[in-house]
Order: structure tokens, then C-alpha cells, then sequence
């Protein structure tokens, strides 16, 4: 598998070596002539690759750009980025992560456990580091090697209790339940659930899945969530299909009985005002910012970064909506509205 | 009324190439009912995929009342030429009821558009058109056709081909899968039917004294030719055992 | 499962089954009248849902949504005829080829994989403030206003098709199906019959994709997904208990029915806790099964096993 990649890598290349050739020749006569002024500086060129279009890629990709653009202009050194996204494609992240190496760039920045692990071999062969971004489990992924690293946006799950917690005013019991909402089949989510569920106490953690594709499931997850007494919150992971449709989790929950309005909790902060009462999370501009520090250390300084990174709780942005806590009837204690960074 | 000229046909599967039709030339008068005889090969079955639009002959041409039809299409020409198979389970469909069946046919030719499939007096009509051949046919217009023996469906095809009369009717060994006395019956329902309305008609048959028997004109076929074109007198005076003789030359 | 629970499922799935009942004729009319697969399908529901959703985001009115929606379903299904009677494409592909480039058109329209519109547009709110105004409790409403959506769509849907396949025109459709040859020598040209065939079929669909859409709040790319399955499920459910000799409104009824019944299985599995929800698509697929299997099961009883009965009773 690895050889016919870089069989195709070499052919790629040939054939887009040769297109930027011919195009640098033109390029290189219109470039001013200050711009070569300070013997040290260099131009970098990195290749982006995005899983596909959803609001966290969409945000970590300006966090990433913008804060490299800054460090290399601190360093006299100028950088461009080429964007690519991949569609949740494998073939087509494969086929970009190609061009890429073609066009050899300097560094693949890549966001999405898909699309990086499918870039990887590509960037492996060519010799090119791999920076990646928003991926919840980079080690169990296979993303920590020799040529790749980056920022995890795994959350500390001992916050998402907390904030339940704090949330609802009381401890998670057996009286105080939390509805963990979920598509069963989507890696990330599976693997949330068993995380909160090994920090929150034991059974409190009550799973509600539906299967892929199977949004005609969540009527009746909703009517089953609304029978249980004991539950007294809902938590949504970071799952594309249910964040995806938002708006149906807010219709039904909104159409409940009185009394049976619950809070819902989100792992993902850009879908609080969608129709989640709170979220404590990762800020995806920041995980792209910080994946961007770990991109200038390789490329200026060479030093290849001993671990990835991690987010902890005091980097977390704290969102709380209250319109929505209005529509469903629900009061939020007051330290954390003023603890909040944004308030809907 | 209807004239081949020169038709030839040529089937080329890419390996071998097999002429089964040789400049044929044949003209019908209007109203004369044609038995065509001949071993397997000898071109019937082509020469009526020719005259209904199934196959393009490779050369020739064809006047259907004086105007070339090799344009038309098999759909198109159905409105003018009606044909019924040997396999019974080619002239009706088997899911709808007989009475479906039968308004499928009696809108042949015509245009298809959101009026009512069957209406009161199609039913009628229908019902009066099956108790002609006192099958006990009439009362079973509500079921399905596939209920129907292969003899009943033959009638009710024939029938069908019948019901808006068309200007040439071709029966393709009609009766050769029938056991013999259903044969026979759909034989004298074809005759009555013919004669009454006096329709031009062509009849392939396997069954020599059939074809002496019925029609005013008999034909042989032999390798894409036509070696024999009696009627009339001559013709009545043949016998089975001279044609099976012709067949052996 | 208190009766409460019970009840209040039930409605939820009586619902369903009647907004996805559509889809289930429309596999019908594809792969029981013309006796030939309809892979469109899911593409073209997708297509539905995306383009009303898309119409509803940009303020149109719930009505004009649901016109266009199978207009563009009937367009997508004219796309797969005319690949297919044209081009001669095997149907089955032709069907994959459309839904494949659906998927971008998807794309195109919506100009992002997935899009909403403010739930007071929905076909759906009027029906529930109407049904709150009786002083009905807050979910039941909601669910109520599926089932009656759903139940007025379904017999507009049940009622233009049962008079257009009583035409000349829709028997011509059902021959050509039924016996091709037999139809052309009856002067049907069957490529515009297998055309039609494929327009109407798809337009529902669209439509059902429409409503679904507006149900769930909102459409993505992969929308249609899985509706195949659940529409094949609730077609053979329907059909088991379809009565022999049925005509063509009974059929549609009891395929209505089936899907009614179908998303009762489903909901009282995944609500009594039995099955974890990964194993809903294994159950669609076996009661699938099981119910394909049903016709075979009854030969098998009526031949081998009731006539022992009957000589055992005898002796």
C-alpha cells in the first residue's frame, strides 16, 4: 500500500512539478524586489486539509492560519496556506494530501481524525511534517509519529460534570441523571460516552443512541427521555448527526410537557446558541492556534515537539444561552452566568 | 393492400453471417386470409417481424396501402397490424384482470390520455364480445389474467387482436401449444372471426391440413424463399401428403 | 413501559409511518408495477428534502416548498428514465449514477452540507397551534400534527395516484410493466410508460422528503440515507397483509399500513430498552426478511403441513 502511494507521489509530483515550474517563471517577474531584502527570510507554504465542512474545522482553520501568519511575521519570514477540504471523502483526502506533496509544501496542516490518518502515509513518504487539529484521540488514531503531531481537542471530562453539576445545583445521583445523547456508531461519540461515564458516578450516565443515518429514531428517544423522572439533564458529544440537526434536538425538546423541558449541555461551543442551554468546551480557534505554535517550532527551530497537545479546563471558553434557558422554563445558577465568556 | 418488395434479411452476429430472407417479394389483396407453411429456418417468423416492425429488413421495402411503412416504429404500426404469438403468455398480462386486458386493446391505435380506463359500457361490450365463444368467459372479466388456461388465453388474445378490427392480422402458429381439441376450437373461433369481419389476415402453421383447411391462399417457405403460391381451386385440391412430399425436394 | 410511554410512542410511530408511507408506494409503483429496482430512491429524497428546506431557509411559503420538492423529484427520476430507456443503462446503475450526482447538487443548493429554516414555517405549526388551542398537552400536540400532516398528505397521495393508474394512461403504465412485449404489440410506446413510471414514483418520493425534512427541522447531504430500506420494510409489511385479490386502492392502503406498522415494531423495540440502537438496521433488514419470506412460509404450510392436519383429522 505505502509503495503504490509513493509510486503515486512520484508521478503527482512530475506532473505538478512541471505546472509549478512553468507557472513560477511567471510568477517570480512580478514579485518586488524588497521583499528579498533580509537574506534570512524565507516563505513558507503550508497545505490545509480539512475533514469537511462542519463549524469546527470551519473555525480551526482561521485560529491556525492566523496565528502562524503572526509568529512568522515576529520571525521576518512570510507564510501562505493552500486549503483543501475533503468532503469526509477518504479517497479525496488521500488525493489532496497528494497535491500537497506534489506541490511540495513546507508542512500539511490537517483537521479531522479521517482525513489526517488517510494524509498521513502520503506525508510519511514525501518526508513532510503533519501537523493535525481537532482530533479527540490522536494516540489511539495512530496520529502520534515521527513526522506528525499536533492539538488534541479532547475534553477533560471531570469539566463536563462539573458543569452539569453546577448546572442543575445539585451532585449526579441516582435521582439526578443525565440523558447522554448520541449516534452510536460514530467513533467519537462512543468513546465520549465511556469517558464521562468512567468520571460522573456510577449509572448516571443513562445512554440514548440512534444509529447512523437514523434521525427518524430521535422522536422517540425524546419521548423516552421525557418518561424517565430521574433525568434531569441532556448532554450531546461532539456527533456530527445530531449537532448536524440542532434544530429538531431544540424543536422537541422545546414541545415537551411542562416540567419535562430539560436543559441540554454541548460539547461543541458553536452550537450552544443552536439550542443548548450551556457548554464548557474546547475552542476549536484555539486548537487550531495552538497547532499553529506547534507548526512554527518545527519549521523555523527544527525541534520536533516531545507530546501533542491537550487542553485543560482554565483554556475552556464557558457559553451559556440564555434565551433558550427562558424557553424552557429553566433558571441558571447566577455565578455561572456571570463566569461565562459569551452569553446568548 | 400490403406489398414486400425485394425484402431481404441478413442477421450478422460479428462471426458468421446468415441470409434468412432472399429478395421475397408478396403482395395481399384486402380481405384474403393466407396460410404460410415451412421447416424451421425457412423465414415465417421473420417475415412477420418484418411486417409488424420487430426487425428493420436489411433490404426491401414495404407499402402498406400504397405508403411505405419502414419508418414506423413496432408501437406505432400496431394500430394498423395486430399479432398473436404461439406462447399464450405473450398476448395478455398475466396481473391485470381480463376486462384491463381487454380495454388495453381496445384503445389500440388510439390516444392514451387521463380518460377512464374502463368505462360501464366498455364492460358491456366486453361481456357481450366473450359470450360469443360460450367459454363462460363473460364471467370471469373481474379476475386476473394469469387465472386463464392457455387456450382461454389464446380466445381472449384473439379477440383482443380483433376487438378494434385491425387492417392486417397476423396469427404466429396460434394454436401449436394448445393440446388438440382446444386447438381445434381456436381454430373455428379464428374462421367465424375472420370471415365475419372480414379482416385480412396471415397465418403461420405448423399443421398442413390447417392450412389447407382455412384461408383462400396457402404459401410455402423454404431457406427464404417462396417455393409454392396456390390458391383457389388448386389449392383445396392439395393434400397433406404432397406438401410433407414439397418439404422433403 | 408504563401505558403513558406506550401511548405516547405509539403516536410517535403512527406519525412516521404515515409521512414515510409515500416512499413506500413509491418503491411500490417501481418495483411491483414495473418489476424493476429504483435505486433513485434515496438520492431523490434527499433531493426533496435539501430543496424544500433550502426554499423554507430563504422564507418561502411551506406550500410552495412542498410543490417544488417533487418537481424536483419527478426531474431526478426523468434523469435516471432517460439514462436508462435512452442509453440503454442497466436501471440499477442508472439509479446510482443519479443519486451519485444528486449528492452534489445537494451540495450546490443548500451551498453548505446542511440547512434549516425557523420552525414557524413549517407545514407543521399550524397544525400544532391549531391542535394547542384545544388545550391538547405540549408533545402530543406535536405528534399529533405529524400524524394529521401525514394522514391528509398520504390520502392526497393515495387519491391522484388511484385515479391516474385508472386511466387509459395508467393501465398503459401497468402493462408495460406487467408484459412489455404484449404492451407494444398493443401500440404502448413503453420507453415514455417506463418514463412516466419513473417520474411519478420519484416525485413522491420527493415529496415525502419534503415532509420528513420539516420534521426533522432540517436537511443535509445525507438525508436520504437508509430511507430505501425503511421504505422496502414498510412496502413488504404492507404487503403480507394485503388481501389476494386487492385492487389498486386496497394495495395502496395496506402499504400505508405497513409502514404505520413497521415504525410500531421499530418504537417498541428501541423504547423498551431490548435492542441497543446499533441494531436497528438489523432488525429493518430481518423483519424485511421475514416478511419477504412470508409467501414462501404459506406454500410450505400448504403444502406439507396441512395436508397431514387434514389426514390426521380424517384418520
Amino acid at each position: 500500500m505505502k509503495k503504490i502511494i509513493s509510486i503515486l507521489v512520484a508521478l503527482l509530483m512530475i506532473v505538478a512539478g512541471a505546472v509549478v515550474l512553468t507557472g513560477c517563471g511567471t510568477e517570480t517577474e512580478t514579485l518586488p524586489p524588497t521583499i528579498v531584502e533580509d537574506n534570512d527570510a524565507r516563505a513558507f507554504h503550508v497545505g490545509i486539509l480539512s475533514g469537511g465542512p462542519i463549524p469546527a474545522f470551519a473555525l480551526g482553520r482561521p485560529g491556525f492560519e492566523t496565528r502562524l501568519t503572526e509568529l512568522m511575521q515576529e520571525a521576518g519570514h512570510t507564510v501562505r496556506f493552500t486549503y483543501q477540504n475533503s468532503n469526509f471523502d477518504s479517497a479525496t483526502a488521500v488525493s489532496i494530501a497528494t497535491t500537497f506533496a506534489a506541490q511540495r509544501v513546507d508542512l500539511i496542516f490537517s483537521m479531522g481524525t479521517g482525513a489526517s490518518q488517510q494524509a498521513l502515509p502520503v506525508a510519511t513518504s514525501a518526508e513532510i511534517p503533519l501537523v493535525f487539529g481537532i482530533i479527540t484521540d490522536p494516540v489511539g488514531a495512530g496520529l502520534v509519529t515521527e513526522m506528525s503531531t499536533g492539538s488534541s481537542s479532547a475534553l477533560p471530562m471531570e469539566t463536563q460534570v462539573d458543569l452539569l453539576e453546577e448546572l442543575l445545583g445539585t451532585s449526579l445521583d441516582a435521582n439526578n441523571r443525565v440523558a447522554f445523547l448520541y449516534t452510536t456508531d460514530e467513533d467519537n461519540s462512543a468513546a465520549s460516552l465511556g469517558r464521562l461515564q468512567a468520571v460522573a458516578p456510577e449509572g448516571t450516565i443513562v445512554p440514548f443512541g440512534i444509529p447512523a443515518n437514523g434521525l427518524e429514531h430521535l422522536t422517540q428517544q425524546f419521548i423516552n427521555i421525557a418518561a424517565d423522572s430521574t433525568i434531569r439533564a441532556i448532554y450531546i458529544p461532539q456527533d456530527n448527526q445530531i449537532t448536524e440537526q440542532m434544530q429538531m434536538v431544540q424543536n422537541l425538546n422545546r414541545a415537551q410537557n411542562p416540567g419535562r423541558r430539560l436543559p441540554i449541555v454541548v460539547a461543541d461551543l458553536p452550537i450552544v446558541e443552536g439550542g443548548a442551554v450551556a457548554s464548557h468546551s474546547v475552542s476549536f480557534s484555539d486548537n487550531g492556534a495552538r497547532a499553529a505554535e506547534l507548526a512554527f517550532e518545527i519549521l523555523i527551530n527544527g525541534t520536533w515537539p516531545q507530546t501533542f497537545y491537550l487542553p485543560s479546563a482554565d483554556t475552556m471558553p464557558l457559553y451559556i444561552n440564555l434565551t433558550e434557558a427562558e424557553a424552557i422554563d429553566f433558571e441558571v445558577p447566577d455565578p455561572l452566568v456571570q463566569r461565562a465568556d459569551q452569553t446568548f | 393492400m400490403i406489398e414486400l418488395k425485394n425484402i431481404s434479411q441478413v442477421f450478422d452476429n460479428g462471426v458468421e453471417t446468415k441470409q434468412v430472407l432472399h429478395e421475397l417479394n408478396l403482395t395481399i389483396p384486402e380481405g384474403q386470409f393466407v396460410s404460410i407453411i415451412g421447416g424451421n429456418g425457412a423465414g415465417k417468423s421473420t417475415l412477420f417481424n418484418i411486417i409488424n416492425g420487430n426487425l428493420r429488413p436489411t433490404t426491401g421495402t414495404i407499402l402498406f396501402e400504397d405508403k411505405d411503412i419502414a419508418r414506423k416504429g413496432h408501437a406505432a404500426r400496431a394500430a394498423l397490424i395486430a399479432r398473436v404469438y404461439q406462447d399464450p403468455n405473450f398476448g395478455v398480462c398475466p396481473e391485470l384482470t381480463i376486462a384491463e386486458n381487454m380495454a388495453l386493446a381496445n384503445s389500440r391505435g388510439k390516444w392514451r390520455g387521463l380518460q377512464w380506463a374502463i368505462r360501464k359500457k366498455d364492460l358491456v361490450f366486453f361481456r357481450e364480445k366473450l359470450a360469443e365463444f360460450e367459454l363462460g368467459l363473460e364471467d370471469m372479466l373481474r379476475k386476473k389474467a394469469s387465472l386463464l388456461s392457455g387456450g382461454q388465453r389464446q380466445v381472449v388474445t384473439l379477440l383482443m387482436a380483433a376487438l378494434q378490427k385491425p387492417k392486417l392480422l397476423l396469427l404466429d402458429e396460434h394454436t401449436a401449444a394448445l393440446d388438440p381439441r382446444i386447438a381445434r376450437q381456436v381454430m373455428e373461433i379464428t374462421k367465424t372471426m375472420v370471415e365475419e369481419q372480414n379482416i385480412t389476415t396471415v397465418m403461420i402453421s405448423h399443421n398442413m391440413s390447417d392450412a389447407i383447411a382455412y384461408g383462400d391462399r396457402l404459401i410455402m417457405l423454404n431457406g427464404g424463399k417462396i417455393i409454392l403460391d396456390v390458391s383457389g381451386d388448386e389449392k383445396c385440391a392439395l393434400t397433406p401428403a404432397q406438401l410433407f412430399a414439397m418439404f422433403e425436394s | 413501559m408504563t401505558t403513558d410511554l406506550f401511548l405516547t410512542s405509539l403516536y410517535g410511530s403512527l406519525g412516521q409511518g404515515l409521512l414515510y408511507a409515500p416512499v413506500a408506494i413509491g418503491i411500490y409503483l417501481s418495483l411491483r408495477i414495473m418489476k424493476k429496482p429504483d435505486l433513485t430512491i434515496e438520492g431523490t429524497f434527499a433531493f426533496g428534502a435539501v430543496l424544500a428546506m433550502t426554499m423554507l431557509h430563504h422564507g418561502a411559503h411551506f406550500m410552495a416548498a412542498l410543490l417544488i420538492a417533487p418537481l424536483g423529484g419527478a426531474v431526478a427520476g426523468l434523469a435516471t428514465a432517460i439514462i436508462h430507456t435512452k442509453l440503454k443503462i442497466d436501471g440499477i446503475i442508472s439509479g446510482l449514477l443519479v443519486t451519485m450526482a444528486l449528492f452534489s447538487v445537494n451540495l450546490f443548493v443548500m451551498d453548505s452540507s446542511t440547512i434549516s429554516a425557523p420552525l414557524d414555517r413549517f407545514i407543521f405549526a399550524p397544525v400544532r397551534t391549531w391542535l394547542l388551542g384545544f388545550g391538547m398537552q405540549s408533545f402530543n400536540a406535536l405528534l399529533w400534527s405529524y400524524i394529521i400532516i401525514g394522514a391528509i398528505v398520504l390520502t392526497m397521495v393515495v387519491t391522484a395516484l388511484y385515479l391516474l393508474y385508472s386511466t387509459a394512461f395508467g393501465l398503459s403504465i401497468r402493462a408495460t410493466g406487467d408484459n412489455e412485449r404484449m404492451a407494444c404489440s398493443n401500440g404502448i410506446n413503453t420507453n415514455s410508460r417506463k418514463l412516466a413510471a419513473l417520474v411519478i414514483a420519484n416525485a413522491i418520493t420527493g415529496l415525502a422528503g419534503a415532509l420528513v425534512a420539516q420534521q426533522q427541522s432540517g436537511a443535509n447531504v445525507n438525508s436520504g440515507t437508509g430511507v430505501l430500506i425503511i421504505g422496502l420494510a414498510a412496502l413488504v409489511m404492507g404487503e403480507i397483509i394485503t388481501p389476494k385479490r386487492a385492487s389498486m386502492l386496497t394495495r395502496f392502503l395496506f402499504i400505508s399500513l405497513g409502514s404505520i406498522i413497521y415504525f410500531a415494531c421499530i418504537t417498541l423495540v428501541t423504547a423498551s430498552g431490548l435492542l441497543h440502537a446499533n441494531w436497528t438496521r438489523l432488525l429493518t433488514a430481518v423483519l424485511a426478511l421475514l416478511a419477504l419470506c412470508v409467501p414462501k412460509l404459506r406454500e410450505l404450510f400448504a403444502k406439507h403441513v396441512l395436508p397431514k392436519l387434514r389426514k390426521g383429522v380424517a384418520a
